[in-house]
């Protein structure tokens, strides 16, 4: 019975590989051991060897290709396999039926989103002065009672609004 | 064969070819010898005439069970279903089910992240003591102890550790798997304090480490070796000499490749053996156990072994090029599978159809093992598979078991020094320190303590441990300076149970010598093998600014432990606090780290008359002094140089000593009724700036009480240098009552003013 060879996980966390070279060609009968192709991944390159017997009937991946681990990359026959037997194990494995060499499928690029160049915020809006520069206590109090903060004189570091200010403030009516 | 062997193939003492240089002088030599013996052992063919039939069945079973487990792992991680390293041990099965097979339930083992191989077999052993039949090798508890292994090696829920620990920890307590480590040579210390609890328990159990080659070159395998012979602990080090760590070989790791031989330079019995021999594996191990069972300490095993595959994946080694196929296929020629069927075959144990139906049936458990756990992806092509769904841990359990919920506490007689009724007594704190200690170890016969020269010097180097070496012969340990070894295997006593083992570090800065026991092992221990693993043990030390002692020894480690979740962290600044809070500490099942300081120690202070069994309530903090300006949060001697600071300052201040430290312990209530009420708060800390503790503390009372902080939380820490020897230097480096006084004036301008 025709068999699917896949794209093999070579490490650990290796999710595709690049099937540099094929070291067989179709037709090609296969012992165990036999180096089927080159491997590629970022920390390696690896020989991958057949762990099976039988014929290389047919190539899923051209080199170069870089393909998902699990990724159908050829078929086994055995002796009596028809053409429609290895269509058939093709297709069953979910592999492209197109020929390996076939361009990939061009990936669509979605557009960036538009990012907002202006910042959002709920501060007071900027006095031509500056901005006015308010202790978390003194904001989160003055937001609660309603009270505007251009009217309260600073005297933390840098004109800071702090609690102190806020109670004189508010003392002075 | 190794650089150094005889042509015969003993393990020649010295190596031959070193060639020995020419002498100018002539001085008299005499030629040295090992301790202890170090030799080889093989079988020979009456010992497999003479082995016990049903011993080499169950070894025959284990093995293929082993090998179409691993089978299966690999054809998992082939399909991208064993999230991270699946580390095969194809190939290295006979050294773990030789060396295993004749073990007792009640023995313990641990493993380095190659590990599935010694799981198993000690699984299997535990749950078919009476032995396997390799008519009929599967039965319920073994199928489930296959089941469970891949489940948890998969990452699921139903896995040994609920898919915590995976393939690289795995851990079975009832089967006596301590839990197996990806740290290189870091589960040795532990297996040395399992060993410990099992000599101190009656009992002639022994604990077998396992690892390999490359970690013979270890700080934690050497220091073990030393520690469990200076002590006769019934360990035996394991080493599977695999020939590579990853693709780097023996040969060019280590001036001494015959590996064995790093028993011998510990006076510890070594052992060499072909590891692809189960029975040989067995026969050494027997007479191993002999020597650890009869109290003479520990052994080291050598075995060569060979893994068919690389590292972890299923390719073999030869395809990354580090090593050629004719030498795998020399070693696959090998095969201990292949070993123990044919030697059972030429004595008509077992026919060569038998042995193709067992490994058949050690296929069809494996694959009805895996279909329980995974299936056909109805997303994904036809024969791509996932894991069913249903199958993973629920996110939710991400944190659960980090610590302990404290339930072992809960009902404790607790006592604050303001509600002491009846009279007290004035103590220096360093005997508060012995003295509770004295109280504990008296009632709980579990207490051990160890650390250098805790035994000596009447009490160790300041008195912490006074009286108690005389009182407890056997349970005050002074131990050789090897930080790893000692924590670890406190960690190890502490994961068995049976003993509640203080440790002390001379200073803090050694925890960066024992940083991975300290850290990857005992604060990881409980979640990463599931979460219910209790690890009590009790770290003592002292920070020593103000001595003179330099760089490498004054730190604080309170900074260093909160970023490691499974600690607990006490810090108290009284003797009555220290009191509480050591009796909390040793009735807690969580790692407690209690912090002392040596400017605390010659101080007086009151504790209840006759009274050292209360606790302090967990996790609460004191408040020293009570005020309205700014909340001032320190632990330790700076509790009373910022009382002092407060004083100068004339500041109405509130001052909260925090006591518990860590992340989980830390008092959310009293820092936020104390926030909200000064909107101001600085923390003070002595330490230099970098492994300060206040960082982690300031952003999440920024986060917590944004809304509430009038400025910015402020913070007293030492400078950027550690402190320096140089009396001058070392009081510039490290906070002192001046830097709180500059803090509070700080606070006061971010306020506005003063009042």
């Amino acid at each position: 019975m025709a068999s699917v060879i896949r794209m093999p996980e070579v490490l650990a966390g290796v999710t595709e590989a690049v099937l540099s070279q094929w070291m067989m060609s179709e037709g090609q009968e296969v012992s165990m051991g036999d180096v089927l192709a080159e491997i590629e991944t970022e920390k390696a390159n690896v020989d991958y060897q057949a762990e099976e017997e039988g014929t290389l009937a047919r190539l899923l991946v051209s080199p170069g290709q870089s393909v998902e681990v699990g990724t159908p990359i050829a078929v086994f026959s055995a002796p009596g396999d028809s053409a429609d037997d290895i269509d058939a194990a093709v297709a069953t494995a979910g592999a492209a039926s197109a020929p390996a060499d076939a361009p990939a499928t061009p990936v669509a690029i979605a557009p960036e989103p538009e990012v907002s160049s202006q910042p959002v915020t709920d501060s007071p809006p900027v006095t031509p002065g500056g901005r006015i520069y308010v202790s978390p206590l003194v904001r989160k109090r003055a937001r609660e009672e309603g009270i505007d903060l251009s009217l309260v004189t600073g005297t933390g570091p840098g004109g800071r609004i702090v609690k102190k200010d806020l109670e004189a403030f508010l003392a002075s009516g | 064969m190794y650089r150094g062997d005889s042509p015969t193939g003993g393990i020649s003492a010295v190596s031959t070819q070193r060639t020995t240089r020419k002498k100018a002088t002539v001085a008299k030599e005499k030629k040295l010898l090992p301790l202890e013996p170090w030799v080889e052992i093989s079988s020979e063919k009456s010992d497999w005439d003479a082995a016990d039939p049903q011993l080499l069945h169950t070894m025959l079973v284990q093995l293929h069970l082993i090998r179409a487990f691993e089978e299966t792992v690999l054809e998992l991680a082939g399909e991208g279903l064993v999230h991270g390293p699946a580390h095969s041990s194809v190939g290295q099965e006979g050294g773990a089910v030789g060396s295993i097979v004749g073990l007792r339930a009640s023995d313990a083992i641990n493993g380095s992240h190659r590990g599935h191989h010694q799981f198993l077999a000690k699984a299997l052993s535990y749950v078919a003591p009476e032995g396997l039949d390799s008519s009929a090798p599967v039965n319920e508890a073994v199928q489930t102890v296959l089941q469970k292994t891949l489940a948890e090696i998969l990452g699921l829920a139903q896995g040994f550790c609920k898919g915590r620990g995976g393939s690289m920890h795995l851990q079975w307590h009832e089967a006596g798997c301590l839990g197996t480590n990806a740290i290189v040579g870091g589960g040795v210390p532990l297996a040395a304090g399992n060993a410990w609890a099992q000599k101190h328990s009656s009992t002639d159990d022994l604990t077998v480490t396992y690892f390999g080659d490359g970690a013979v070159n270890i700080g934690s395998v050497l220091e073990s070796m030393n520690l469990t012979a200076a002590w006769d602990i019934p360990l035996v080090f394991f080493i599977e000499n695999n020939l590579y760590a990853v693709s780097t070989t023996v040969e060019e790791a280590t001036g001494e490749p015959r590996l064995s031989g790093r028993g011998v330079g510990f006076g510890v019995t070594s052992l060499r053996v072909d590891g692809m021999d189960p029975l040989a594996v067995h026969l050494a191990m027997q007479k191993a156990a002999e020597i650890s069972r009869s109290g003479a300490g520990p052994v080291v095993v050598e075995a060569e072994v060979y893994r068919f595959f690389h590292q972890n994946g299923a390719f073999p080694g030869s395809a990354f090029g580090y090593r050629t196929k004719e030498e795998e296929a020399a070693w696959r020629e090998r095969d201990p599978l292949l070993r123990m069927a044919s030697e059972m075959i030429s004595r008509g144990l077992i026919t060569q159809q038998q042995v193709d139906e067992l490994r058949a049936q050690a296929q069809t458990a494996m694959a009805s093992a895996a279909a329980e756990l995974v299936e056909q992806d109805p997303d994904g092509k036809a024969g791509v598979r996932r894991i069913k769904p249903d199958l993973w841990p629920s996110p939710d359990f991400v944190n659960v078991g980090v610590r302990g919920d404290l339930v072992e506490l809960s009902g404790a007689k607790t006592l604050e020094a303001s509600d002491v009724q009846g009279g007290t007594e004035s103590v220096r704190f360093v005997d508060a320190v012995a003295a509770v200690m004295d109280r504990r170890m008296e009632l709980d016969p579990r207490i051990v303590l160890l650390g250098e020269d805790i035994h000596r010097l009447k009490g160790g180097t300041n008195g912490a441990t006074k009286g108690l070496v005389e009182k407890y012969p056997g349970r005050v340990l002074g131990t050789p300076i090897s930080e790893n070894a000692f924590v670890g295997l406190g960690g190890g006593m502490a994961l068995d149970g049976r003993f509640r083992p203080v440790v002390e570090f001379m200073y803090p800065d050694f925890l960066w010598v024992a940083a991975d026991q300290v850290f990857n092992q005992i604060g990881k221990a409980r979640h990463m093998f599931g979460g219910e693993s209790p690890v009590p043990l009790v770290l003592r030390t002292k920070v020593a600014m103000g001595t003179g002692y330099g760089s490498q020894h004054l730190m604080d480690p309170a900074g260093i432990f909160a970023t490691a979740p499974g600690w607990r962290i006490m810090a108290p600044s009284t003797p009555h606090d220290y009191v509480g809070m050591m009796n909390a500490a040793l009735a807690c099942e969580d790692p407690v780290l209690v912090i002392e300081h040596v400017d605390l120690y010659g101080g007086k202070g009151e504790i209840p008359q006759g009274d050292l069994d209360y606790q302090i309530p967990f996790g609460t903090a004191r408040t020293v002094r009570e005020g309205s300006e700014l909340t001032i949060l320190s632990y330790l001697s700076m509790v009373q140089k910022s009382l002092d600071a407060i004083n100068q300052t004339g500041a109405d201040a509130e001052l909260i000593d925090l006591r518990f430290l860590d992340q989980a312990s830390v008092d959310w209530a009293s820092i936020e009724s104390s926030i909200t009420k000064t909107n101001a708060v600085m923390i003070v800390e002595q330490g230099a700036r970098g492994t300060s503790y206040g960082g982690w503390l300031a952003d999440e009372i920024q986060r917590r009480f944004f809304d509430h902080l009038d400025q910015p939380v402020l913070r007293v820490s030492g400078g950027e240098a550690s402190p320096s020897i140089s009396k001058v230097l070392e009081a510039a480096a490290i906070a002192g009552v001046d830097d709180i006084v500059s803090g509070i004036e700080q606070a006061r301008i971010n306020s506005g003013g003063a009042r």
